[in-house]
């Protein structure tokens, strides 16, 4: 397992239940960072929901928007979760169980609470105005095993089911992303904004939103389902796995946090991944290919926190950078791959 | 396309000994040409040519009757029923690949021309009568796509190329003209191609197939150097290799072989 992958560093060796905050959500004003990458994985397998837990149970908080009833909440709730569960690639069920008078984001009520809070609450949290949901996990953190997990949704924004047509940001979008989180996948950063717009094709899982009047968000990406196909393997997942180190030109010194992309250019399937705190990097969930392998730095402008990676421990000092090969991936098998990158 | 590379077509000899039409100690013809040839020689001393040299190359005894001695109009005596051939040559490609694009890259690929050596096969012939007969074809091919990147922030690329390795079976009928200097030909058929993308994806694929040729025989010998060009129009699709987006991958190949071509037997 990476330690820099783990959001509790130091917890891992210690057989107690954590609580894992996830903020996930994108960022109401435009402008704000915007990156993507792949998933995230938690000590190699990421946190994840055991089978014998399966179909996981949520509730949706019994509390009306102002825009929204508590109904259309659990529907957009509901088609959220289904989303997830629709791919053949993805192996992992859920059960809707109905409303609960339970607060999202009270721990240890063995209730999976999905929904609005009040802006008390959220300032009680301390979370920004600018957040439009948050996750958070129950974990054993030495395994990994997600034992509770609440989704907040910030009450103060204009949220609609019909966002191209009544304007507003589209609560669905937003849960689908936190359902990513729900599911145990971090940020990605596959994802990209050109003049102030995401741009389509970005990633769920990328933590900034679409924007108000957009229902973008609601499509999985290849990136999306690859990464839950690689914690809950379904039917029709991809085995195969890439392997290599981001290094530095000359000094041969690995590069911390880099983000990598593999993309098939025949299939159009496009996945990333993080390197370690060694440089490190593995791509599973892929297809036989041949891969086209692309290292980018998080953007100075962006907060490396967006991705759960502390400041110091991530190099950002290096240009984009295209492997020269494609590289071939045949029979779940690929040649480890070495990259060299330059300031 | 980009660079196209068509590389000078060169000579396979073959070995294969055997009869020829314009042999006349073919299948137990008459050895007629030789004694004379070597008449005034002594025993045990090599052989004098004292003919003049076109008797030597065009022998009375190959000649049939009532055929005139134009022989660069018309070949006299027999036609060759079995013809072998070794080929070697090059192809010119047309095949773009289509392009594939996500939010970071856009990535186009294309086939390059095939340049000599790497297109290689045999040929063999069947006629059942002079100017017709049937042949089958069997080739490799190794053909190199170059992929292109324009990446948003890092700029444009040209990755190395990836190279397929082909499998081409062919049946034509063939049209033939023999004559004294040289045989045109024709042919029509089909063809087939298993392709195989670097022990990755495999695609089989199939084209009419039509060409001409010329075959230009040794004097003396059942050889002849034949100059063949093809052309297939392969469709794209599920049958080739193509990226996600644009063009399907259809290819349309201009074969360029030399080769030499063994007669064997003959009909008469």
């Amino acid at each position: 397992m990476d330690p820099d992958r783990d959001p509790f560093p130091g917890a891992r060796r210690r057989r107690a239940w954590r609580v894992a905050l996830s903020l996930s959500a994108g960022l109401v004003i435009a402008g704000g960072l915007h990156e993507a990458g792949a998933y995230q994985l938690y000590g190699g397998h990421g946190f994840v929901w055991p089978a014998s837990e399966q179909p996981v149970g949520y509730w949706v908080a019994n509390m009306a928007h102002y825009r929204m009833s508590v109904e259309e909440v659990a529907t957009e709730t509901r088609a959220a979760f289904a989303k997830w569960e629709s791919s053949a690639q993805v192996g992992i069920s859920f059960s809707y169980q109905g409303l609960t008078n339970q607060r999202p984001f009270d721990a240890f009520d063995a209730t999976n609470t999905i929904g609005f809070t009040t802006r008390e609450h959220m300032a009680e949290l301390g979370l920004s105005p600018r957040t439009l949901g948050v996750t958070t996990w129950l974990t054993d953190a030495e395994t990994g095993r997600i034992i509770e997990s609440d989704i907040l949704v910030n009450p103060s924004l204009n949220w609609t089911n019909d966002p191209e047509r009544a304007g507003g940001w589209d609560l669905r979008s937003t849960l689908t992303h936190e359902v990513g989180h729900f599911l145990g996948l971090g940020h990605s950063n596959v994802g990209r904004i050109v003049d102030g717009s995401v741009l389509e094709g970005s990633a769920v899982m990328w933590p900034f939103s679409h924007g108000a009047g957009k229902s973008l968000g609601r499509a999985l990406t290849d990136d999306d389902v690859t990464g839950a196909s690689v914690l809950y393997p379904g039917p029709g997942a991809e085995t195969g796995v890439i392997r290599g180190t981001v290094v530095r030109a000359g000094s041969g010194e690995g590069v911390r946090r880099a983000h990598v992309t593999v993309y098939d250019p025949v299939r159009g399937v496009l996945v990333g991944a993080w390197t370690d705190e060694s440089g490190n990097f593995e791509v599973g969930g892929l297809a036989d290919g041949h891969y086209i392998l692309r290292v980018n730095p998080i953007p100075p402008d962006h907060s490396t926190f967006a991705y759960f990676f502390l400041p110091w421990l991530v190099d950002q000092d290096f240009s984009v950078t295209v492997a020269p090969s494609l590289v071939p991936l045949i029979g779940r098998n690929a040649p480890n791959v070495r990259i060299e990158v330059r300031p | 396309m980009s660079s196209r590379r068509l590389g000078l077509a060169a000579l396979l000899m073959a070995s294969v000994a055997g009869p020829a039409a314009s042999e006349p100690e073919a299948c137990g013809g008459s050895a007629e040409p030789k004694s004379a040839a070597t008449r005034k020689a002594e025993p045990g001393a090599p052989a004098v040519l004292e003919r003049a040299p076109e008797e030597a190359l065009f022998p009375r005894a190959s000649r049939q009757a009532g055929v005139p001695d134009g022989a660069v109009f018309r070949r006299g005596g027999s036609w060759t029923r079995l013809e072998g051939s070794l080929l070697v040559g090059s192809q010119l490609v047309d095949q773009d690949l289509g392009f594939a694009r996500n939010i970071f890259q856009t990535v186009s690929a294309e086939a390059d021309d095939v340049g000599f050596g790497e297109h290689y096969g045999a040929r063999a012939s069947l006629f059942a009568v002079q100017y017709l007969g049937v042949e089958a074809s069997y080739t490799r091919t190794t053909t190199a796509f170059e992929f292109s990147v324009t990446d948003e922030e890092a700029g444009t690329f040209l990755l190395e190329p990836l190279l397929q390795e082909s499998r081409e079976l062919s049946l034509a009928l063939v049209a033939q003209l023999p004559l004294a200097a040289m045989t045109p030909y024709a042919v029509v058929g089909y063809g087939w191609r298993n392709s195989e993308v670097e022990g990755g994806d495999e695609f089989r694929t199939g084209a009419a197939m039509f060409g001409v040729g010329l075959k230009v025989p040794f004097p003396t010998i059942p050889v002849s150097l034949a100059f063949d060009y093809r052309r297939l129009g392969y469709p794209g699709g599920e049958g080739a290799l193509h990226l996600a987006e644009g063009a399907g991958g259809a290819a349309i190949v201009s074969a360029l072989t030399m080769g030499v071509t063994v007669r064997v037997g003959r009909l008469r």
